[in-house]
């Protein structure tokens, strides 16, 4: 896509550890158009998070981007200085993490902690960030917000945490959002109503989202394409409703095999063998192979890349079609 | 109808501001310890500044006549053997005490503060290179240091101040230290990052501030432990030269004459003694109050 807003291209992260290196995110490539978006679903340490935390520059300790490139409207994110990225990061680009608990300062009233970034980033005098402050408290829900304004984190539940993380993100009215597992830490009902919030924003100001997710139920209720990661490499990649229709990779139907959906009692669970694998070395097969009931001799031997079985419906198999049709 | 009209009333009954310190004051309120320890400390402070003022004599008046006489209207904590009023010097003493442990605690603390903060936020060898310091300084008898200190530079109340303010900053460093190591990796410090705040606005409004509650418990500590060590140098004849009274000074010279002359010991060791435990009763009562999951 020509003109998407953030592209990303065949991007390595490794993390050095004493005794060895763990190769995290391995070659994945994606875009987001404006007003996409764009669901990252994986299991757990497959590399999704930490393929957008790249990105921003926001690795910790050890990590490190060996390859690859990330434009954000033609900007190359991965060469910019620290203080170029932190002027992008919260302005153009606004982020909202796991964890409403610990993401807050405890020692700032949430009133002052959603002004900070306007001020930081010059987005708005002192008294245009206080009104849009109070503007934004209204617009994802919380009452009273004059005098919740001057309220510090512990005396709000998890959920109203999590908005005024999201005030805390669009504040600046960033062009993308990047939401990591965004209702991981809630419990169901204000997942929904987390979700609701974040889809009324994004259809409001036309922004790109792209939403982290290990739930498949979020990633397919909320986004207009989904991408699938496992072992750091992209599975596959499709828009909604092909990919709802045609999975083509065995592991996006394994995963859609083990989800729980409520009235479905007698349908049996079937959950994927095995577990992901600490990735000490860069994958030379399929990566998947060992937990994969459409192996073949060809599977243990082959990296399959990442290819085109249809519009814009990207899967990295040897045996899509075959797997495609049989799900069918 | 009264229950209708019950949850109104409640809500409207009740809309107090709560602020951070005000919900620490009411944790605090509730040990009763901690109170009295406020009290005196208040006392002891207000005494340290109006003390010289309010002082019958003066602490260098001595009335030879009435030497080594025990408690009377005239002097009411009686003399020591060469006059001096007891009474008088306690308040002196007071005085001294106060700048000691103010000044050397707060020499200690801003050591600490920043060579903890640089440790903990830069890491690697700059964090090495600080923890072999604190190592060191832990390793190290503090006491004898300070002895040294003294003899080189003098008995004067500024040696003595920067003696002990020097030598005690490594808990403060390795306190701070760990406390920044602990958020720098944390959630609140990356979705800061996350949201374009720059390394000096995050140790600023997030670091500091979060470190603050501990220090100031860590500081309430610390001065207790400056004043025993400043008196500890009295008892070895290095503390405050003679005649500027101190704690330590009539302490050690009334152990001489303990059974003769018991009042010499009593009063201003008696004193201290409260002194020090107002000191950890408040130091207390903070660590309380100061913990956000204190409750209400």
């Amino acid at each position: 896509m020509a003109d998407a807003l953030l592209t990303v291209e065949n991007l390595h992260t490794e993390f050095t550890r004493q005794e060895d290196v763990i190769y995290a995110v391995n070659g994945v490539s994606f875009s987001v158009a404006p007003g996409e978006t764009l669901g990252i679903v994986g299991e757990s340490g497959s590399g999704k998070s930490v393929s957008v935390l790249s990105v921003l520059g926001l690795l910790r300790g050890s990590g490190k981007v060996t390859q690859g490139s990330a434009k954000f409207e033609g900007t190359e994110l991965l060469k910019l200085k620290r203080r170029q990225l932190e002027d992008i990061r919260g302005r153009d680009i606004g982020v909202i993490f796991q964890d409403p608990m610990t993401s807050l300062n405890p020692t700032m009233r949430i009133g002052d902690q959603i002004m900070e970034g306007m001020l930081t980033h010059h987005y708005a005098s002192r008294k245009a960030a206080y009104n849009r402050t109070i503007d934004l408290l209204t617009e994802v829900g919380i009452p009273e917000p004059t005098s919740r304004f001057r309220n510090y984190p512990f005396e709000f539940s998890g959920g109203m945490r999590q908005r005024v993380m999201i005030a805390m993100a669009i504040a600046c009215e960033p062009q993308l959002l990047i939401a990591d597992e965004p209702t991981t830490a809630l419990d169901v009902t204000v997942q929904m109503q987390v979700l609701a919030l974040l889809q009324k924003l994004r259809q409001k100001s036309r922004m790109s989202v792209v939403i982290i997710t290990h739930d498949f139920g979020v990633a397919t209720n909320f986004c207009d394409r989904i991408m699938v990661m496992y072992a750091g490499k992209v599975m596959e990649s499709a828009p909604l409703e092909e990919f709802l229709k045609r999975p083509a990779h065995p592991y996006t139907i394994g995963l859609k095999a083990s989800i729980i959906e409520v009235g479905q009692s007698n349908r049996v669970l079937q959950p994927i063998p095995g577990t992901t694998q600490q990735l000490t070395e860069p994958p030379r097969a399929c990566p998947f192979v060992d937990r994969c009931a459409f192996a073949q001799d060809a599977c243990h031997e082959e990296l399959p890349e990442l290819r085109s079985i249809g519009s814009d419906h990207l899967v990295a198999c040897l045996r899509a079609e075959e797997v495609m049709s049989h799900a069918g | 109808m009264a229950v209708a009209s019950m949850p109104t009333s409640s809500a409207t009954a009740s809309p107090r501001r709560r602020s951070q310190l005000g919900m620490a004051w009411r944790r605090y309120r509730r040990n009763w310890l901690a109170v009295a320890g406020l009290v005196w400390v208040i006392l002891f402070l207000i005494i340290g500044i109006i003390g010289p003022w309010i002082a019958p004599y003066s602490y260098q008046a001595t009335d030879f006549l009435n030497a080594n006489q025990g408690p009377t209207w005239q002097h009411i904590f009686g003399t020591d053997n060469l006059g001096h009023d007891m009474f008088s010097e306690i308040l002196w003493s007071v005085q001294n005490a106060l700048e000691i442990a103010f000044g050397a605690t707060l020499i200690s603390f801003v050591v600490g503060v920043i060579l903890g903060l640089w440790a903990g936020l830069k890491g690697g060898a700059a964090d090495m290179f600080v923890m072999r310091l604190v190592d060191f300084m832990f390793a190290f008898p503090t006491f004898f240091m300070d002895l040294i200190l003294v003899t080189k530079f003098g008995r004067g109340m500024g040696p003595i101040l920067f003696a002990i303010g020097i030598t005690g900053w490594a808990g403060y460093a390795r306190l701070i230290r760990s406390l920044v190591l602990g958020m720098r990796n944390g959630e609140m410090v990356e979705a800061a990052t996350a949201l374009g705040a720059t390394q000096w606005h995050i140790m600023r409004r997030y670091l500091f501030p979060n470190v603050m509650n501990s220090m100031l418990v860590a500081l309430a500590f610390g001065i207790p432990g400056d004043l025993t060590v400043m008196a500890g140098l009295s008892v070895v004849g290095m503390g405050l030269r003679p005649p500027l009274p101190s704690f330590g000074n009539m302490i050690a010279a009334a152990g001489g004459n303990m059974l003769g002359y018991p009042w010499l010991m009593y009063f201003p060791a008696g004193i201290f003694a409260i002194t020090l435990l107002a000191f950890l009763f408040v130091a207390d009562g903070l660590q309380e109050a100061l913990n956000p999951k204190g409750g209400f």
